[in-house]
This record gives C-alpha cells, structure tokens and sequence, in this order.
C-alpha cells in the first residue's frame, strides 16, 4: 500500500499545512516542521459529476473525500464508484508492464516515492551503481518544458539515497544536440543539483561506446550503460512533429554516438526503426517519466507549449509508460510505439497494461498534437 | 458611511462589453444620488481576470480612468465571486467622501466548458482543481455532508431554487424576469454533480453593479461591515458543513450595527448553489445549525414570510456574473430599504442585509445597511 494524505505540521505549534514549508511564520525560531502521513484511508464523500470540463473532459467522474486516522482530508478523483465508508488505497503492483501514475501534490519528493514504490520498488543497496539519463537535449530554462524538470531528478536522487544508494556511485549521463553540453546543464537548472550533491554528469559525446547491433542496425551506445548495475531513464514527456510523442523510447537515443544518431535519424521510418532496435541491446531500465510539465503542441522543441500536467509516470517497460502517456493526452498512435510493441520491447496493448495509482481515464485530457505551423521551418 | 446612490445594469447572457455594462450600471447610480461624476474622490473597481472571452483586460483601473475620464486614484479588489462585496468593504473604510464601488464582468458568452473551467481557477490548482473538483462537485460535496449530518433533502434545496425563481420572475433586472419555473421542472432537471441538479446551480450571466458611498448623511447607512477569510481548500477547514468566515464577518457586523439577527428584515445571501442558501441561514444567526431546511419548509424566507430571502432572485436566478454580485445584492437591499421594489417589495423595511462569498466559503463580506429616514 502505498500512503495517500499527506500534512506538514509544526511541532512546536501544532499548525498543518497541505503542502511542503520549510518554516513556520508563527514561531520565531521557524519551528520544527515534520511531515505526517495517514496510514488508513476511507471514503467519507462522494459526488458523481456529469459536467465536463478541459482538464476533466471524460464524464461521469466521481470525487471522494478521503479522511485518514487523523482526520485529514483530501479530494481524490476517480471513475470507479465508491460508496461511504469504502476503503481506499493504492495498491503496488510487480507485473513487468505495470505504470504508475501520480499526480503530484505540491511534493516532488513523495510523488517520486509513490510512482516508484507502485511498481515494487528500486532493488539497490550501497554498492549499486546507478545512472540516471534525463533529457538535456537543448540549452533550455526547465519552465520551457523542452528539458526534464531538475526537480523531479532532486527528488529521484534522494529517493536512492534513502534506499542506500551512494552519492557517489550516481551518475548522471546526457548528450546535448542543440548548444553546448555545459551550457545545457546549468541553463537546464541541473548544474546546480550536480554541484550541490558533487554527482556525475557525463557528457555522452566524449564517452567511450560499445558497439551493438540489431536486426542490421548498428549502435554504439555510450559505455556507461554496460557499467551501470542500474539505469534509470528520466524523459521530459512530450509531443514530438514527427513521431507523435517522445518519452521513455526516445529518450534512450542520445546514449548512442552523435554520427550514429545522424544516421539514424536520415529518415523517419529509419528513426522509428532505430528507436526501437535499440532496446534491443539496450539492458533493461526503470523509466520515471517527467509530466510534471510535460509538453504539448508543436514540440519537443520551442515551439511547443508547456502543458503543466502536473504528475509523474513510472514503469519497468518504457513502451507501456509512453502509451499511457500518449493516452493520458488523448494522442493518437505513435508509429514508434506501435512498432516497439510488435516487437516485444514492451507492450503497447493498452488492454494489457497495469496503471496503479492515479487511474488512467480519470487524468485523460486533451493535449493539443504536434500538427506543424507555417511558422516552423524544418531543418 | 452612506449610500448615496446604487445602479445596476440588467443580468443576462447578452454579449455586451464590460465597460458598456460598467457604464449602464454607474449611470444609474449616478442618477440614483445627489453627486455627479465630478464629486467622486476614488474608485473601488472588483472584476475577474478571465480570459475566456473576447475581453483580454487585467489593467481594469485604467480602463476605468478612460471611461470616466477621471485620473483619481481607482483601486481594484478582486475576490472572485465574492468581489463586489469586498470592494464596498475596501470602500467603506478608505476614508474618502464620495467613493465609486463598482463591479462589472463579461463571463458568460463562451462554451459551458470554458466557463467551468474558468471559474474553476478560484480554487486550489493542485488538490481541488486536479481532482475534478468543480465548484459544482465542491458544492454538492458540502450538501451530502450537510445530509448526512442535518435533516435536509434534495426536496428542500429545490424549494430553495423554487423561492428564488419566483422571486426573479418579479424583478426586471433579473435573468429570469418574467420566465416562471415550476418546482417540478427543479426537481426533474439533470444532476449535474450528485446530490446538486442543474437547478440548484446559479445562472452565469453578464453584468456590472454600482454603488456610490458618501459622508454626507443619506436615508441609508451602512451599519455594519464585516470582512473575513478562511483556506483555500475547503477539505482543509475543521468543518464541512458550516463557513466560519461566514460567521467570523457576520459577529463584526452585527457589533458594528449593534443589533442581532432578529433585527434585519430582509436578507441577500450568496447562493451560487442552493445548497449555500441553507448553510447561510445557520451561519448568520438566523437559526440554529442543522435547522435551515426548517426556514425553508416553514415559508420564512419567502417574500412574505418572516425574514424574506434573496428577493430579487439571488444569484441563482437573477443570475451570477461574479465580481457584480455583491453589489446586486446591495442595490436590492437599498431598493427594499427605501420601498423601491414593485411587487416584489416587502412590507417590512429598517435593516438589511448582504452575504457575498469569494470561492467556496473562502472569503466572506456582511454588510448590515439600515433606513435611516431621508
């Protein structure tokens, strides 16, 4: 089970607030503030509400108040209906395509936590080695969503922490393809995370590469990744003018070489092809898939908008992570995707996959596609 | 302070500007008093920042200054819904001799959607707005719990509609002026977020109120003015059944006024949602928790009961454009002080009252208004 309500109260005072603070304003000194979480949840109001709306488009949708043991409360939405006095919880679950989604509720650090533990967790210890592959592509602020929210890694590294995981043995690892690799870093706000916890960040286009190949492609894939005992993917997820969307799959493509990536990318039918060949020789990887903003429109680039989804996704099988997202958004079919299931990478059958947590249809919304505009010249 | 004069334009789903309405509404206060244009010292202007029609204006002062050609200081007090009353509290204390409140919004020519969502912005974005709690389904939350604890139905939230719309059909400036709504047709419309029908939902709608303050001696004073707040969230109050900056701001008017709830005999209070009309009767002392539907049953709030209640059709069927609520609520109240109001008038008339609410029972005003004689 996997705890819901959360409150931040002030020992010295016994004031609660619903979101992190760091300092209470009614004691001098900023008080002691702890976080309290409720351990048992219960329905103990439910309205069924037919109106739709754009960020709630499916209707009917039902709204509980959950109460816990303290006496907290929280609204929850959800389709399944629930009567009073029902127990409620989030239930993990070990199945290999499992997705968890989780809305985050003004604490990265607990939305982090909750979408890993819903899918069983992160097996490490002291001497795991870890690499962490967030989305830099551009020199970018994070509030343009081109880059992965810095956030969402802060509060991942400290999760590891937590479990035992050493500083040291993290690393992080990406390969710049719009401006300069250290540029992106701190424009991106991550040089700031690496330089506070002294971490790693690897710029994969001086890495040394190991050659694979699939199918009759050929990759070199930076040698950090056969190093690792564990990766971690981190995309910002978005739309993308032409494959959709890019999340978890795409992601992954810039630990190969920057001359194997131009190859690839020639065409977009060799680029789909790529995308998924390579999870081929890829090693496995847990996916925590950045919507806390999230991209919509004409992306992944500057032309696309921020669309301040405000939830984070996470699965062992990426394929299954970027379909939920893609659904999530009411997207249509990404090609990519498709094929990635068709070849057993994961599994694109939407039938097939387990959501924990937040339930899918209860945050569906409306992205807008990437369409293209008369503005965009490609290059 | 007293009122020297109140205006409104006619609420309605007409596309008309916000300035137009403005300038409707102001005209008509203007001619309501004995001041001109050139003896106002100040503006407490209340409009929403919506985005959602054809309107893109967040600098309202300004426009304000250029319709009516003044450059006097023009304060703006924004309190969604519960604006229009806030800015008469704003006013009432600035200390200058004759003030302009105005409110005035354009919310309601976009689809039924983008309204939703656009009112929806005043509550919490996070826990509220990402769990699909739209003011509807934030309402009939409060109703269920009310329900559950207190002997209230469904049944009398609809006599609460029934009353109001009976009322509106009185009042020219309504909405629904001249429309009759049977109760059966309250009752049998759809649930649009259970135990709330569509009928115990307010009516979003164009308009703009006015009120001019003054020093001088009127033949209505304001008597009392009471102003409080509560969180955001409503799942994060002690209680969900009752507003205590509902209660908080009706103790400071009633001290002001020196008198108690028996006193006022005519009541406007803010029902967005039916369901707020009942929770109201409680909290401002006009009986006690857990026996509004009593008031209800009893015929009391009619408009020839007791303590009639939302005469001019309240929010529910005069209609609801946000920030110029409050002041509706005041032009009806002064217009039944001085015996102004047709056939809708009551027989009795010394004090009156207004409840305007910001959010869902996030920010209240009471304000106590007394015949004074002219």
């Amino acid at each position: 089970m996997v705890e819901l309500i959360i409150r931040w109260i002030c020992k010295e005072c016994n004031k609660k607030w619903i979101y992190p603070i760091e300092k209470c304003v009614y004691c001098k000194d900023g008080g002691k503030i702890e976080k309290i979480v409720g351990k048992k949840t219960k329905v103990v109001g439910v309205t069924k509400i037919s109106i739709p709306s754009p960020i709630h488009p499916i209707v009917p949708y039902y709204t509980l108040i959950l109460e816990d043991e303290n006496g907290n409360r929280m609204p929850k939405k959800v389709m399944k209906e629930y009567k009073i006095g029902d127990e409620f919880s989030w239930k993990k679950s070990d199945d290999e395509n499992a997705v968890a989604i989780v809305k985050i509720k003004y604490d990265y650090d607990e939305a982090v936590k909750q979408a890993l533990e819903l899918i069983g967790g992160v097996d490490v210890d002291d001497s795991t080695r870890v690499l962490i592959k967030p989305d830099v592509m551009v020199e970018a602020y994070p509030y343009l969503a081109m880059t992965t929210n810095p956030k969402v890694v802060k509060a991942l590294i400290d999760y590891l922490v937590e479990k035992g995981v050493k500083v040291e043995n993290i690393t992080l690892a990406e390969q710049t393809q719009y401006g300069d690799f250290g540029k992106a870093v701190s424009k991106s706000g991550f040089g700031k995370i690496v330089k506070e916890l002294g971490i790693k960040f690897v710029d994969v286009s001086k890495s040394e590469f190991v050659e694979k190949e699939s199918e009759g492609i050929n990759f070199s894939i930076a040698k950090e990744v056969f190093d690792s005992d564990l990766v971690i993917n981190v995309p910002i997820l978005k739309t993308h003018l032409l494959l959709g969307i890019v999340g978890a799959l795409e992601n992954m493509t810039r630990l190969i070489s920057a001359e194997n990536y131009k190859e690839l990318s020639k065409d977009p039918k060799k680029a789909v092809e790529g995308i998924v060949q390579l999870h081929k020789v890829l090693p496995k990887y847990v996916t925590l898939g950045d919507a806390s903003i999230g991209m919509q429109g004409n992306g992944p680039m500057k032309y696309g908008e921020p669309a301040f989804m405000n939830m984070v996704l996470a699965s062992c099988d990426p394929v299954a992570l970027d379909k939920v997202f893609q659904e999530i958004g009411l997207l249509k079919d990404a090609e990519h995707i498709e094929l990635a299931g068709k070849l057993d990478v994961g599994c694109s059958d939407l039938r097939e996959i387990v959501v924990v947590g937040d339930e899918l249809d209860a945050c569906r919304r409306e992205l807008k596609p990437a369409i293209g505009s008369k503005l965009i010249k490609m290059s | 302070m007293y009122v020297q004069g109140v205006g409104m334009s006619k609420f309605s789903v007409d596309d008309e500007s916000s300035f137009k309405l403005a300038d409707d509404a102001i005209l008509e206060a203007l001619k309501d008093s004995n001041v001109s244009m050139e003896d106002i010292d100040a503006v407490v202007v209340a409009t929403v920042d919506t985005l959602m029609t054809d309107e893109r204006q967040r600098h309202y002062q300004s426009l304000l200054s250029s319709l009516l050609k003044k450059k006097i200081p023009i304060i703006r007090v924004p309190a969604v819904c519960g604006g229009g009353g806030a800015a008469l509290w704003t006013a009432n204390r600035l200390g200058f001799d004759n003030v302009l409140v105005v409110a005035t919004d354009k919310i309601a020519c976009n689809k039924t959607e983008a309204i939703t969502n656009e009112i929806l912005s005043a509550a919490d974005r996070v826990w509220s707005q990402e769990e699909g709690l739209i003011f509807p389904a934030e309402n009939a939350l409060l109703a269920q719990q009310y329900m559950m604890k207190f002997d209230a139905t469904s049944d009398d939230l609809a006599m609460i509609a029934h009353k109001n719309h009976e009322n509106a059909f009185l009042n020219p400036k309504a909405a629904f002026y001249g429309k009759k709504v049977g109760l059966d047709k309250i009752k049998n419309s759809p649930v649009v977020a259970s135990p709330l029908r569509l009928f115990d939902c307010s009516i979003s709608v164009n308009g703009a109120a006015a009120t001019i303050l003054t020093k001088d001696k009127t033949d209505i004073e304001i008597a009392g003015s009471g102003f409080a707040t509560d969180y955001l969230m409503t799942m994060e109050r002690d209680s969900l059944v009752e507003f205590k900056a509902s209660k908080l701001a009706s103790e400071q008017a009633y001290n002001q006024a020196e008198i108690g709830a028996s006193s006022v005999d005519v009541l406007e209070v803010h029902d967005a949602f039916t369901i707020l009309e009942l929770m109201s009767y409680e909290d401002l002392g006009f009986c006690k928790k857990g026996e509004g539907s009593k008031m209800i049953r009893d015929g009391v709030t009619k408009l020839d009961g007791k303590l009639p209640v939302n005469t001019g059709g309240g929010l529910k069927a005069r209609g609801h454009p946000i920030s110029p609520t409050g002041l509706a609520q005041v032009y009806e109240i002064v217009k039944q002080l001085r015996g102004e109001c047709g056939d809708r008038q009551i027989s009795k008339h010394k004090y009156g009252m207004t409840q305007n609410i910001g959010g869902v029972g996030a920010s209240i005003s009471v304000n106590i208004f007394k015949n004074v004689g002219g």
